[in-house]
């Protein structure tokens, strides 16, 4: 169950979980279609992130970094960091997104300088 | 160094008189407001706290009573606590500022990293595993400010010999960052749930009926240091507790939204705790 920036929400996607208030009002229920509406209402409460079910290809945002794989640089550094520990499978899942993660943001980085 | 620990700083004199009265069931938001707005950088600090991403109200919050009935007693006293103790431990030299800037980063990633994992496991007190996150090296700052010697050791020993600074520390000073944290926690008689989740970070089972709280700051530590934000005083990513993670229950695709939320936050926050 992906948890997205509200940015990055679409209309048409699906709410994996309700979506609340910090008063604790229900503003969407889980299961429920978003619409522009809803987005706005998220927006309107300072909503940052809603949970989604991924139904159609090309809504995880971290699709076109993973094919990318690790950046070299990135992943040298994170297996010295975390040495001995990797032999265990979650800690090498950990390494894995935080490359991932450290790899997108220096592109949008790189991109953000060039643009 | 466990002896030095009784020439510590107390706390400021406002936030002690906002802990006791937070602790006081006939005190209200009026009176506590009014102890606020005594202080300038104290009002600012709340007023800048409340209007942040960390709360995301949608409407400016203009008054430190309005501020107050928003988020609570509790919340208040923790996040003036947090943001006035890194102010007792001035640095003496440039290196120490380096370094105490460093950990500083790593302090507030995973304080940010605590509220982001207590969010996916719907944890009530996000505010509390927050303040958790960012005193859960303060045994650090201590000893960089009374044994700033000690503590450049400690570095150097921890990077050379590819250990953990714990380990370092326990080799030079005879104690770790986490032991010389909960003394002075319990000097300055702070919950003792906040004392215990920084006494056991690395060994979040042994927290007891805090080790739920203790294992969330425990991942958001790693967390904290995988993505490399800031320096916790070595480089390294230490393995993760396996009761702690059972404990969590968490599935492993929930790391990489957490890890997301961590980057988003941490330049917005920092800018405002600063």
């Amino acid at each position: 169950m992906p948890i997205l920036n509200l940015d990055d929400v679409k209309p048409g996607m699906t709410l994996a979980e309700a979506v609340r208030n910090h008063q604790d009002q229900l503003l969407l229920d889980g299961g429920r279609r978003i619409t522009e509406k809803s987005i706005r209402i998220f927006k309107s409460w300072g909503i940052r992130r809603v949970a989604v079910k991924f139904g159609r290809t090309g809504d995880h945002p971290g699709d076109g970094v993973a094919a990318a794989g690790l950046a070299t640089a990135i992943e040298e550094g994170l297996r010295a960091r975390f040495g001995d520990g990797l032999s265990d499978p979650l800690m090498v899942a950990i390494m894995q997104a935080a490359g991932r993660q450290l790899a997108a943001r220096q592109k949008k980085k790189t991109g953000d300088v060039r643009s | 160094m466990i002896a030095r620990v009784e020439d510590l700083p107390t706390l400021p004199r406002t936030v002690l008189r906002i802990t006791e009265m937070v602790n006081d069931p006939r005190a209200s938001a009026r009176d506590l407001s009014r102890i606020i707005t005594d202080d300038q950088v104290l009002t600012a600090r709340l007023l800048k706290l409340v209007n942040s991403s960390f709360y995301g109200f949608p409407q400016r919050v203009a008054t430190v009573t309005g501020a107050i009935v928003l988020i609570g007693f509790d919340a208040v006293r923790n996040l003036l606590l947090t943001t006035s103790v890194f102010d007792l431990f001035p640095s003496r030299t440039s290196r120490d500022r380096r370094h105490q800037e460093s950990l500083w980063d790593h302090s507030l990633a995973c304080a940010i990293g605590a509220k982001a994992v207590g969010e996916v496991l719907r944890h009530e007190k996000l505010e509390e595993l927050f303040v958790a996150g960012l005193l859960h090296d303060i045994g650090k700052i201590v000893a960089m400010a009374q044994l700033p010697d000690e503590f450049e050791r400690i570095t150097v020993r921890a990077r050379e010999g590819r250990m953990m600074i714990s380990e370092a520390e326990t080799e030079i000073l005879g104690c770790t960052h986490a032991e010389i944290g909960r003394l002075l926690l319990n000097r300055w008689k702070l919950p003792v749930k906040l004392m215990n989740t920084i006494a056991f970070h690395h060994a979040p089972l042994a927290a007891g009926g805090f080790a739920l709280e203790t294992s969330i700051v425990h991942l958001a530590d790693i967390l904290a240091r995988a993505l490399q934000l800031g320096s916790g005083g070595d480089d390294r990513v230490p393995p993760l507790d396996t009761s702690a993670w059972e404990l969590l229950r968490l599935k492993t695709s929930s790391l990489e939204p957490i890890m997301s939320t961590m980057l988003d936050e941490f330049e917005d926050i920092s800018a405002f705790l600063r």
